[in-house]
């Protein structure tokens, strides 16, 4: 899979977006952060579509942009696929001729065919975009982009203004399609829950500067301040695997622990767990357990952070996991950092996202 | 009936919307998706025809034919004949004077355009000209018909313009208007009513296509 490797500053009127990454073999990298940041910007900038002030983007040995010697590929000589918000197709021609647009004359039949069938809507070559609807738009975007075989495919907002079954099942779609291509992508996101399903890499991007990027699961679960923190959602996430199902609940391990959750939907093994702060309660390890919840676990404070009423504590029950609780709790079990508790989760507030 | 009149100023209109459509349709591309630093003002220049009387346009048109000025005398040098009170400047004339009819609506019709298509083609390794005439024109085209069927009834029917460059030489420079302000000074009321109601009838198709295709093409 191509390496990307890239270090731009883009002005735009008063708004200015500084991000520098680089990644080798990560199938999907997350582009994430509230609205406004600049990631679209970035998107375009490695689209070739906008121009950066300064900087240099290499793709696998191919330097795209550099304006120290004044290199700049104009999008439509970069291998590069970008699906825009809001679709783009074009509205004169049949899906067939949107998703062969891109593709070399000889080629262009047999590329089709393999794109269509890899996102399975053969059926709509015939169709026009205005007789499709907003999942089925959404896919032709995609092999049309996909079509001329890109070494890397951006794609923005792609599961925006879909419903929940459509979303899934587009998800499921997409992953399986540049698995199969071997195609690594950047998928610009402002939901959580997108990234939470579909990336291998997260970046998080915020007021213009890309702040942190990693590995899904390290940036989640150690964000390098508290508005990194804030913008992924304060919470604790980190990768499970599902062990047992019965009964529409599931047995997830998570670092050697063993959770009860609700299952999620199909029959995938690995998960992103997701639990909320303020979904965590917290009691003395001596008091023998009783209440409905059915997940307490042994845990370590490791650092307390005071929020006026309220106060965050970090503990380590095998994995990292962030509490709320109010002060006055607090106080009455002495939290304090080295101080041994028990965590209780109640099982509806452990959210499993399927990852496979 | 002027016969003669009618297949000149056809001859005038179809040969003058033609060389606009070759001209007018890469001009308003060029207008509509080039960086716009100087274009406001290149626009104004090219719509000014559309409010300047024609008497005035006449005038400075005349000037510019005359056989001492640079582009009578080059005229004449290349072609042997005059431009002035001859069919070829009549088709130069009615070029600059049609142009902003012919231009207006292909312009608004580029610009209307999701520019966001245009960047989709670019990412998919399109170059100017296919975009041009795979996704631009597909959409863009009841724009550029329009801007033709206004050119066309435009020529059809001037006057002022004609009459200062064109002056009233049958088979040569006297179109369809001017045979009927003839008939009306030699008072064959008969001919300018059958004139006249041709006129009509032309520009009223014009406008019938123009309405349709517009309907159609925002749909």
């Amino acid at each position: 899979m191509t390496g990307l490797e890239y270090r731009v500053t883009t002005l735009r009127g008063d708004f200015s977006l500084k991000a520098e990454d680089s990644f080798e073999g990560a199938p999907v990298s997350i582009l994430f952060g509230p609205s406004g940041g600049g990631k679209s910007t970035l998107l375009r900038t490695l689209a070739g579509l906008e121009r950066p002030r300064e900087g240099k983007i290499t793709l696998g040995d191919q330097v795209l942009v550099d304006t120290a010697t004044g290199v700049f590929v104009p999008a439509r000589r970069r291998p590069v696929g970008l699906v825009f918000q809001g679709d783009a197709l074009f509205p004169t021609m049949s899906v067939r001729a949107n998703v062969g647009f891109g593709c070399a004359r000889a080629e262009r039949p047999g590329r089709v065919a393999d794109t269509l069938a890899l996102l399975g809507i053969e059926e709509l070559a015939d169709r026009f975009p205005h007789e499709l609807s907003g999942g089925q738009l959404r896919r032709v975007a995609i092999a049309r982009s996909l079509a001329p075989r890109p070494e890397l495919l951006l794609l923005d907002e792609p599961f925006a203004g879909l419903d929940r079954p459509t979303r899934r099942a587009l998800s499921g779609a997409l992953r399986e399609a540049l698995s199969t291509l071997q195609i690594p992508a950047i998928l610009v996101t402002h939901e959580r829950e997108v990234a939470l399903r579909m990336g291998d890499r997260l970046c998080v991007l915020i007021g213009g500067e890309l702040r942190q990027a990693g590995s899904l699961f390290s940036v989640l679960e150690s964000p390098r301040d508290l508005e990194v923190a804030r913008a992924l959602g304060v919470e604790t996430v980190v990768a499970g695997q599902i062990l047992d199902r019965d009964e529409g609940l599931c047995r997830v391990r998570v670092a050697g622990v063993e959770l009860l959750a609700v299952a999620p939907e199909g029959t995938g093994v690995e998960v992103a767990v997701a639990i909320r702060a303020e979904d965590v309660a917290l009691e003395t390890a001596e008091v023998s357990p009783r209440g409905s919840a059915r997940n307490r676990l042994d845990a370590e404070v490791t650092s307390v952070d005071s929020e006026d009423a309220l106060v965050r504590v970090h503990l380590d029950c095998g994995f990292p996991l962030a509490a709320l609780i109010t002060r006055l709790s607090a106080e009455a079990l002495g939290v304090v950092p080295g101080a041994r508790l028990r965590a209780v989760i109640k099982t509806p507030a452990i959210k499993l996202f399927a990852r496979s | 009936m002027d016969w003669a009149a009618l297949s000149l100023s056809l001859k005038l209109a179809g040969l003058t919307t033609a060389c606009l459509l070759l001209l007018g349709v890469p001009l308003a591309a060029w207008l509509a998706f080039r960086p716009r630093r100087f274009s406001p003002l290149l626009e104004a220049m090219l719509a000014l025809p559309m409010v300047l009387p024609p008497t005035v346009l006449g005038y400075y048109l005349l000037v510019a034919f005359a056989p001492d000025s640079w582009l009578g005398r080059g005229f004449e040098a290349l072609v042997g004949s005059r431009l002035a009170f001859s069919f070829a400047g009549l088709w130069l004339g009615s070029m600059i004077y049609s142009l902003p009819f012919a231009l207006a609506p292909t312009l608004a019709a580029f610009r209307g355009l999701d520019r966001t298509l245009l960047e989709a083609a670019a990412t998919l390794g399109a170059g100017p000209l296919r975009t041009f005439f795979r996704v631009v024109l597909p959409s863009a085209w009841p724009g550029v018909l329009a801007g033709a069927v206004l050119a066309f009834a435009h020529t059809m029917g001037e006057f002022g313009v004609v009459l200062m460059i064109g002056g009233n030489l049958p088979s040569e420079t006297r179109t369809l208007s001017i045979s009927l302000y003839d008939q009306m000074q030699s008072l064959d009321y008969d001919g300018a009513s059958h004139t006249a109601l041709l006129l009509l009838a032309i520009s009223f198709l014009a406008l019938s296509v123009t309405h349709s295709f517009g309907r159609r093409g925002a749909r």
